[in-house]
């Protein structure tokens, strides 16, 4: 019975051909440097396929993580983010019925974050093979900046996946929302919209365009004094 | 003119004898045999037209790449691709050898394939080449007719070498080879000496004098005592039919005592592989005489104590230390060990080239042409008795205990005992067929029988639409069949078994067991018939989480809707327990928590957001209904459903035990495909034109046999048959 049920799900999973995700990046930024980040991953509208791969204990070759691990990697997220100076006021949420999970925290400069960021990317680019810049975010002289330095490993290792699991990225979007006190007076990255009120800062880009270098979120703001 | 008619007719006899099927060399005491009938194969497709599709030109390209162009058609590679291949198996005690029966039509295309360092070992005799792979175990034999490989696999080994202290020299498996029919004879003048009485801790050497009196050089590999106490020393170099050397034993008594008999085993290259020497002697001791079980302790110490000295003196006072000693012997032993089999391998497949079997070959075992016939099937399979392969694997499992271990082996007889397996491919015009048939013993048929004969609802027509459907899988087993037998077979299986307290046990278990079951009432739950549909493609509307942004990009969750296209299915097992069915629903809606409702029709809703599906259930006439399509449950529940089943598809479900349909045009057709590739939407096309049906069906038990099949229909537009059919398959989606 559980046989027929799983092939069940396979035929499922496999005629849901989209699975469309959005990454969203919201950080609203005090003239003071110091603010509050709130990350979430939406994966609302792949909600069927998921919900019947996670009835699957792997799915091409690669395990399928249970609710009790998604739980855990988030709780691991929120306990490393404690360590790190300046952070605080770290929650995370999750909706398993949607599929939507949020990371949020108060930071009191944006090197802070980039020791977010720092960390995370020493952790998981142990060989060292990608290129990342350290400095993702960087606030001085009422200027903003968002770096991201595009590595052409990043596309190389994204051909080497097999084609089925590139089409994961195909329908997935990335978008930063910036807020500041100040009047946003300038964006370098002609990609973002600045808001009628001029404080708020946004750039949305589908993920298939960044990793194939075609898109860059690289973005400098300059904010009246 | 006498001689030119003398001459005619040898000649003929070659080209009788040249065009004989490959099959007259497979002996009748084969326990497995495949064939591809070539003849067959290349009559649906010819090799012109194989060699003009695209999968043949990449295989072409292949075979130029791998042989540097000097193979560049199929008809240079010298197959006869007319006659049939074949491979069998054959199994003694010790090993299993798997062969493969190419058809040649000359040696020359074959050889070229050859890399050039392969070519240095060929051996020719007359017109039989061959070459070894000792460490695969594996000989190549071949002549203007035929390509022989043989592989042999030992079952049962104790063999604790690693891979890496194995190396054989190419000159030794040429001498091997050169001596493949003949083997030197070690004839000793004695084989046993008595040494008398001697005092404790004095040193004594005897010489054994032999001379090789066989055919073949003398390898002597190793010489090794069954004590510390004795050293023996041989000539390491081969000895020459005729010559004469010596085996020189020494023996020390120093810490022994009493009568002393040892054993000395020689490795030799000799027929048996080994030879043995002994000596005897009484260490007198000016001691009381002890009793003689203290007597075996005292050596079993002292000889201990002597390899701990040996050890120290030789790695303190000697270049070359124990250890390389011993890994030097076990190499040597080895080697020795190969040669033998090697020689046997060689044997075995000159054997097999000349079909020289005394019980003739195959076609005298009435088993496998009675079971595979002479038909127009391109490609047959065929175990002979299935046990036999059991009883070898048996051996295996029970590290070389016998394959009686236990008496395991009893039982297993007693229900896979006179197994058989074939199995026939066929390709028709429109279809491709593979047939299975499992014949069994009357025990296993018995029990089989009871199982498998269950009876199909024939309500379950009423439930579904074969118009709208993409397949179905269907079982009709018997529970209170199964429920009666399974006890009944387990207790016979371990009858024989020889842990008695396992052995009067388990039937006692078995028959409180099927006291307690009460097989009745269980089938009244589950009578063991059970279809599942695999419904049509149904686009539904679904609601996800996105965001809106205002001018300002404050974000606003909003649900938004969109359309998907999912398949469903409808599950129908029989049962006569309305009531229960009912009770244990009622207690899912109190304890769920919303997740399970009762609608008014009757019908139970599961709605959870771990299935990406709602499920319906129901009870309706003595069946209970599990589906995806709450519109359906209701429309047969008010039975206005439109239902739709051919004759084929109520025999096919009735008829077997077990049946699988799969409705490969359907569900290519209404395959979503409104957010694929473009390319791939083509493919999609092209498949959902060209596909037909595909069949797995399993019938019930007929004069002890079960008859499988699996039936693969193809599109007779286009095609000339369902052969061809793939080739143009391939053809049109590879790329």
């Amino acid at each position: 019975m559980k046989r027929f049920f799983n092939f069940f799900i396979i035929i499922v999973s496999l005629t849901l051909f989209s699975s469309c995700f959005e990454i969203l990046e919201e950080i609203k930024l005090n003239a003071d440097g110091s603010g509050e980040m709130l990350v979430t991953f939406n994966l609302s509208k792949s909600k069927s396929k998921i919900a019947s791969i996670m009835l699957l204990d792997s799915v091409n070759g690669y395990k399928v993580p249970s609710k009790e691990d998604i739980g855990l990697a988030l709780k691991e997220a929120k306990s490393h983010l404690k360590t790190i100076e300046g952070i605080s006021n770290i929650k995370t949420t999750s909706d398993f019925d949607n599929y939507i999970f949020t990371i949020s925290c108060d930071f009191s400069s944006t090197a802070n974050l980039d020791a977010v960021f720092k960390d995370l990317i020493s952790k998981h680019n142990k060989k060292s093979k990608t290129n990342f810049n350290t400095t993702n975010f960087s606030y001085s002289a009422n200027s903003f900046k968002r770096t991201f330095s595009y590595d052409e490993s990043v596309k190389r290792s994204f051909y080497k996946l097999k084609s089925e699991d590139r089409e994961i990225f195909d329908d997935a979007n990335y978008t930063s929302i910036y807020r500041f006190e100040n009047d946003v007076e300038q964006v370098s990255n002609s990609n973002a919209k600045v808001s009628p009120n001029k404080k708020a800062v946004f750039l949305k880009v589908d993920l298939m365009s960044l990793i194939l270098g075609e898109k860059n979120i690289t973005n400098s703001i300059q904010l009246s004094k | 003119m006498k001689k030119i008619l003398l001459f005619t007719y040898l000649f003929c006899i070659t080209l009788t004898i040249g065009a004989q099927d490959l099959i007259s060399k497979i002996p009748k005491d084969a326990k497995a045999v495949i064939a591809i009938k070539g003849k067959n194969v290349t009559d649906l497709v010819s090799v012109a037209e194989f060699e003009n599709s695209k999968i043949g030109k990449v295989f072409l390209k292949e075979m130029i790449k791998e042989t540097d162009g000097q193979v560049s058609n199929l008809n240079e590679l010298g197959f006869d691709l007319k006659r049939s291949f074949y491979y069998f198996m054959t199994s003694d005690s010790l090993s299993l050898k798997h062969n493969f029966l190419v058809p040649l039509k000359d040696k020359s295309g074959f050889e070229k394939l050859m890399p050039e360092r392969e070519k240095k070992n060929v051996i020719t005799e007359g017109d039989l080449s061959y070459f070894v792979d000792s460490y695969d175990n594996m000989v190549m034999m071949w002549n203007d007719n035929v390509l022989l490989f043989t592989l042999s696999q030992e079952t049962y080994t104790n063999d604790y070498y690693g891979y890496n202290d194995y190396s054989i020299e190419e000159a030794v498996v040429e001498d091997v080879v050169d001596e493949a029919y003949s083997y030197p004879v070690m004839e000793f003048a004695e084989n046993h000496h008595d040494f008398g009485v001697i005092s404790q801790g004095s040193e004594v050497s005897h010489s054994f004098k032999f001379t090789n009196t066989g055919d073949a050089d003398l390898v002597i590999t190793d010489a090794r005592a069954s004590c510390g106490c004795t050293v023996p020393e041989y000539p390491v170099t081969a000895m020459s039919p005729g010559e004469s050397g010596e085996i020189i034993v020494k023996f020390n008594s120093k810490s022994r005592s009493g009568s002393q008999y040892k054993t000395i085993t020689l490795t030799t290259n000799t027929e048996n592989g080994v030879e043995k020497l002994t000596i005897d002697s009484f260490v007198s001791d000016d001691e009381t005489v002890i009793e003689e079980t203290e007597v075996e302790e005292i050596v079993m110490e002292s000889a201990e104590v002597e390899i701990e000295e040996t050890v120290i003196e030789s790695t303190e006072y000697e270049p070359s230390s124990y250890n390389d000693d011993y890994y030097e012997n076990l190499r040597k032993e080895r080697e020795a060990k190969k040669l033998i089999s090697d020689k046997a391998l060689i044997a075995y497949a000159k054997a097999t080239m000349q079909a020289n079997y005394a019980n003739g070959s195959i076609l005298k075992n009435t088993k496998y042409v009675k079971a595979v016939g002479n038909g127009k099937d391109e490609a047959t399979a065929w175990i002979g008795d299935l046990s036999s392969i059991y009883s070898d694997i048996l051996q295996q499992a029970s590290y070389g205990l016998g394959s009686d271990y236990l008496g395991l082996y009893n039982g297993f007889q007693k229900f896979y005992g006179d197994m058989s397996l074939s199995s026939k491919l066929n390709f028709e015009k429109n279809h491709v067929s593979l047939k299975t048939n499992y014949t069994m013993n009357n025990e296993m048929a018995k029990y089989t029988e009871a199982m498998y004969n269950g009876k199909m609802n024939s309500n379950f027509f009423k439930y579904f639409n074969e118009d709208k459907m993409l397949g179905y899988f269907s079982v009709n087993m018997s529970t209170k069949g199964i429920l009666e037998a399974y006890p009944e077979m387990m207790s016979k299986m371990f009858e024989g078994y020889d842990d008695n307290e396992v052995a009067e046990f388990l039937p006692i278990g078995m028959d409180i067991l099927s006291l307690l079951l009460d097989e009745e009432g269980a089938a009244k739950i589950l009578r063991g018939d059970m279809l599942f549909v695999l419904t049509e493609m149904k686009e539904r509307e679904l609601t996800y989480t996105t965001y809106e942004y205002d001018e300002n990009y404050e974000r606003e969750e909003v649900t938004k809707t969109k359309k998907e296209t999912l398949p469903g299915f409808l599950m129908m097992v029989t049962s006569s327990e309305g009531d229960l069915f009912h009770k244990l629903m009622k207690i899912a809606v109190k304890e769920s928590r919303g997740e399970v409702t009762l609608n008014a029709n009757g019908i139970y809703q599961l709605n959870t957001n771990e299935l990406p599906f709602a499920l319906n259930v129901m009870f309706k006439d003595d069946a209970i209904l599990l589906g995806t399509s709450f519109e359906d449950m209701v429309a047969i529940k008010t039975g206005k459903f439109d239902s739709k089943v051919s004759g084929k598809h109520k025999s096919l479900i009735k008829k077997n035990s077990s049946a699988i349909y799969v409705n490969g045009k359907e569900i290519a057709a209404t395959f979503p495909r409104e957010i694929m590739p473009n390319d791939f939407k083509e493919r999609i096309d092209f498949i959902a034109e060209n596909t037909e049906d595909v069949i797995f069906k399993t019938g019930k038990v007929k004069n002890n046999a079960m008859e499988g099949e699996m039936i693969l229909n193809t599109p007779e537009k286009g095609n000339s048959n369902s052969l061809a059919y793939f080739l143009n398959m391939i053809n049109a989606l590879m790329d």
